[in-house]
């Protein structure tokens, strides 16, 4: 070995080591500096994205409780679905799990073989499988294909009253609607040191469920209203539809419904403005159908009599500065002649003829300006100023529904009350509330209050009879046997830019209850911007009277209706020799209820399904073993649930 | 052969350095695997590869570099041909997309790994010639680019940019070091840059220039390349000032970092340890390299500075390609952590340098 000058490197060695420490420096201090950069500047942005992945993770490990209808049909639902993945380097022999996975999956399994020995580190393999076939991979027990299961929220009933239930996001958080009010009692409790991992190991996961939510939403009703305004606000050319169905006894909404609608399947698809359920958080100026309240408000603060009459100014009267128009010429008429034939004039005149605190409460007690207490989120109150600033022009259109605003859900939550016989009842859309395990949970009881006494409210029903018989506005309101009461309403739109009521825009709508003498249901339909005739009206009379004869039908006492239809020669008269107190009983079924019951109480399920099949009865079942407890679903569906334990 | 006085100049604190980076992976690559299947496997296999390691370098300890340096053009030959076979005959076969890999029984062998050390090796001889000494043109420095161009494009081939790219790490500070007149180096740097394009549009593979593209802007593609990115910078940059604390780290335990005990166990680290441990352990780092440079032309002969730079120079790239790509500094190559990332192959060869540069250092005052 040569030994002298091989300590020698090169002549200017120490120069050029520097150099290379330099670069190396160079090199060290650019990574410091990055390092500084993202923990120190960037960290707010990386933090913020770091929390919310996690957090996403761990919604996505719950499955959201369901939204069901009142008769058991699901309106909302969480399915777990199952993604495959692979991890290609943990993969010991990559062409026998292609060759096992790929008939299981139905794919090609040298596409598959190219996937586990790609050069990534995850690729997916299939997303969204149906958890059986996931079931057959997780079996297979090969290394390096993992499932990540996920939940995804289906609403099977597509567009059913999308407003009213919402939609939730794909993080699982509820976005709108129900969905969106519920959305902690759906969810169910999350632990907060449980964190899920994006891998999805299945022994991390215990099974966390939501709460389940029953709506008193009648979803045969709720498609039929929907079909009808559809076929209406179409061939209207209108902006936009709404109707409402309250069961007048409860206060429970079997249906609300709003045009045009969206599929909460694939919500990101429509325009934002659908999502929005104008039925409680838009308010319009009723209109006409306010005259009922007007002279609610006369006749309980005795302001008027019953007996009174009043000139109707043929149809032009001047109040200070403005001139106020009737549709069509009156002379004297009476109480029951000025709402047949919806006169503003003469209800302007018996508006000023009450004390403004008088009128001003009344108005209050029927519940506007306020919210109606129904448990969804973005109730709009409406406007109702203060009477010490109502001038007397203000009071006479205030009258005749202008110079004040309400929500759909006001207006038919305080024509209820009439309905009710002077009743003001509290809204409902849930009708039962249980927790993740079943159990059903207490609900706050809706709110009851006697606004009207009994004599007023017989004195209006009387009225409102009287405006679907001949010679009233809602006459294409009327019924075959069935006595209905209601109101017109026209109201023309404020058009916000020209500042004044526009003479083209209107809103059209129709307010109503029956059977008259003993009212089930209070329906309200609103057509915005009706353009064109429907059957030859340019409103929403016609569409109440379809939904009416609808829900009639779906009524189970029909028969029953019809045998009525023979004893009850002029209904008008039956009407009014009833007399009514107070809200009459929940009793109209009970006999069949209790025959139900000892059908089946104590059965199996399998005898039950049979009796079920033999007498058309349909049936919810829950539980298993011997029926132990019969429950009528929703009043009017003749759906029984049966307990069993 | 093995003399007892060398022990007394055994290098105790560069092994030391070692030892500390090396129990510190442990304790990240536990906090990494926490929500793997088997969590304990991953921590205490990277314990076992540890003492192999240092058995190996024990080994490597034991003969004399110099008797190392005859050998290597034969062990470099055979490595080449080995590289070779890994091409043809690679887990997966011909058709795979990656051949890295030959299987030997029950285990997995990575020529390229040791490729890298045989060619180090080769320097080591052949600049050992007192004839080759500074002032060297293109002409001198023909011959050892060939013996690393061609490992380099076979390892290229794999296809594998980031061993093949430590290669020419070796090569370039190795001959700027022996003494490349800087005329040559400038003319190649230019050279090099008038090529780039070239280099674009007809060398590089579609997946390398997208993960080229991926990082200058990650969000390109956020779940697919630029996900690695993305993922890693937010664990890092989430890590803040102090850390989110040992096994707290949301972004590690999540399984949103993808190979997190291997290639990315710096953020990891980072995520948990924040600002101030990221910078403890790059310190770790820095003093490693400055640690292994302490002798550097003080050794016996030229060979052994060779040796010494070519080892430091490996270790250096590693460390510094890694943690770049981690910080979304340099495009993702499969390039681990020298003794944090988990891996049996990584330890033993990064302990093979460290048995080299031991063996170079003990020896300085053998006048063998």
């Amino acid at each position: 070995m040569i030994n002298l000058p091989k300590k020698l490197i090169s002549k200017n060695f120490n120069q050029r080591v520097t150099w290379i420490k330099i670069t190396f420096y160079l090199i060290l201090l650019l990574v410091l500096a990055r390092v500084f950069f993202l923990q120190v500047f960037d960290r707010p942005f990386l933090e913020k994205k770091s929390q919310s992945q996690s957090k996403q993770s761990s919604s996505v490990k719950l499955q959201r409780g369901p939204i069901l209808d009142s008769s058991g049909e699901i309106l909302a639902v969480s399915l777990p679905m199952d993604s495959i993945f692979a991890i290609p380097y943990e993969i010991g022999d990559p062409r026998q799990a292609s060759e096992i996975i790929a008939p299981i999956l139905r794919q090609d399994h040298q596409k598959l073989y190219e996937k586990f020995t790609s050069n990534s580190t995850f690729v997916w393999i299939k997303r969204n499988i149906k958890p059986s076939t996931s079931q057959l991979i997780k079996e297979s027990k090969i290394k390096g294909i993992h499932r990540l299961v996920e939940y995804q929220r289906f609403y099977p009933l597509q567009s059913l009253s999308a407003q009213l239930v919402g939609f939730s996001g794909i993080d699982s958080q509820g976005l709108e609607g129900l969905e969106y009010q519920y959305n902690r009692h759906l969810m169910g409790k999350v632990k907060s040191q449980s964190i899920w991992d994006a891998f999805g190991n299945e022994n991390a996961v215990p099974d966390f469920r939501g709460g389940s939510i029953s709506l008193t939403i009648w979803s045969e009703l709720q498609h039929y209203v929907e079909k009808e305004l559809k076929k209406a606000v179409d061939l209207m050319k209108a902006k936009r539809g709404i109707a409402i169905v309250m069961e007048t006894r409860t206060g429970k909404i079997l249906s609300m419904a709003n045009l045009p609608d969206y599929n909460p399947n694939k919500f990101s698809e429509y325009d934002r403005n659908r999502y929005f359920n104008r039925a409680i958080g838009a308010t319009y100026e009723p209109g006409s159908t306010f005259k009922i309240i007007t002279l609610s408000a006369a006749l309980e603060s005795k302001a008027i009599s019953k007996d009174n009459i009043f000139f109707c100014e043929n149809g032009e009267f001047q109040i200070y500065d403005r001139v106020i128009h009737d549709t069509e010429k009156n002379g004297w008429l009476t109480l029951d002649k000025i709402v047949q034939k919806s006169s503003n004039i003469c209800a302007a005149k018996i508006g000023m003829m009450i004390e403004k605190p008088a009128f001003h409460q009344t108005i209050v007690d029927f519940g506007f300006g306020s919210k109606t207490g129904v448990e969804l989120p973005g109730e709009a109150v409406g406007k109702v100023y203060d009477y010490n600033k109502w001038t007397d022009l203000d009071v006479a259109t205030i009258s005749y529904g202008h110079s004040i605003s309400a929500t759909p859900l006001q207006v038919v939550t305080a024509i209820n009350a009439i309905a009710t016989g002077g009743v003001l009842i509290e809204p409902k859309v849930i009708l039962e509330k249980r927790d993740s395990m079943g159990n059903l949970l207490e609900l706050e009881p809706p709110q009851r209050k006697r606004i009207l006494s009994p004599e007023v409210t017989h004195l209006i029903k009387g009225y409102m009879v009287g405006v679907t018989q001949k010679g009233g506005t809602g006459y294409s309101a009327r019924l075959d046997g069935v006595t209905v009461a209601g109101k017109t309403g026209t109201s023309r739109k404020f058009d916000s830019d020209v500042g004044e009521y526009s003479a083209e825009k209107n809103i059209s709508s129709f307010v109503g209850f029956f059977p008259a003498e003993d009212p089930l249901l209070t329906v309200l339909v609103i057509i915005d911007e009706p353009q064109k005739t429907y059957l030859g009206i340019k409103g929403a009379t016609i569409v109440f009277r379809k939904i009416a004869k609808q829900a009639l039908r779906f009524y189970p006492q029909q028969g029953q209706l019809g045998d009525k239809q023979k004893e009850i020669e002029d209904s008008q008269n039956a009407f009014f020799e009833k007399q009514e107190n107070d809200i009459p009983l929940f009793n109209y079924n009970k006999v069949k209820y209790k025959q139900i019951e000892k059908l089946f109480m104590h059965k199996t399920m399998r005898e039950s399904l049979r009796i079920a099949s033999k007498n058309k009865i349909s049936l919810v079942v829950n539980g298993s073993g011997r029926v132990r407890e019969v429950i009528a679903v929703a009043p009017f569906t003749g759906k029984y649930r049966l307990e069993l334990r | 052969m093995f003399d007892r006085r060398l022990l007394a100049h055994f290098d105790w604190i560069l092994l030391l350095i070692v030892t500390a980076i090396s129990i510190i992976g442990f304790f990240s690559i536990y906090s990494a695997s926490l929500s793997y299947e088997a969590a304990n496997l991953y921590y205490q296999k990277q314990i076992v590869w540890f003492y192999l390691g240092l058995g190996i370098m024990f080994a490597v300890i034991f003969f004399d570099y110099r008797l190392l340096c005859r050998f290597s053009f034969w062990v470099h030959l055979f490595l080449i041909l080995l590289l070779i076979f890994v091409l043809l005959y690679g887990t997966g076969g011909p058709s795979s997309k990656v051949n890295r890999w030959l299987k030997l029984g029950p285990f997995f062998f990575q020529p390229s790994e040791f490729v890298k050390f045989s060619l180090i090796l080769y320097l080591a001889y052949y600049f050992n010639d007192p004839r080759r000494v500074s002032d060297l043109g293109f002409k001198d420095i023909l011959w050892p680019l060939v013996m690393t161009i061609i490992p380099f494009i076979l390892i290229l081939r794999q296809p594998d940019l980031g061993t093949a790219g430590v290669l020419l790490l070796i090569f370039l500070p190795v001959i700027f070091l022996v003494g490349l007149k800087y005329k040559v180096i400038i003319i190649s740097f230019g050279l090099g840059l008038v090529s780039l394009p070239f280099i674009w549009f007809f060398l590089l593979k579609n997946y390398q220039k997208e993960r080229i593209l991926t990082m200058i802007s990650p969000e390109r593609d956020p779940l697919g390349t630029g996900y690695h990115i993305i993922q890693s910078k937010i664990a890092v940059g989430s890590g803040g000032l102090w850390g989110k604390g040992y096994l707290e780290g949301t972004q590690g335990h999540l399984n949103f970092l993808p190979a997190r005990h291997t290639d990315f166990i710096f953020s990891v680290f980072t995520e948990e340890m924040g600002f101030i441990g990221g910078i403890s352990l790059i310190g770790l780092y820095f003093i490693l390299i400055l640690w292994c440079l302490r002798f550097v032309g003080k050794s016996k002969d030229r060979s052994g500075t060779i040796l010494t730079v070519g080892v430091t120079s490996i270790m250096a790239a590693h460390i510094t390609i890694n943690i770049s790509m981690v910080l979304g500094l340099m495009p993702i190559v499969g390039i681990p952590l020298p003794f944090m990332s988990y891996g049996g192959s990584s330890m033993l060869s990064h302990m093979i340098g460290i048995g080299l540069i031991l063996n170079v250092r003990m020896r300085r005052f053998d006048n063998k």
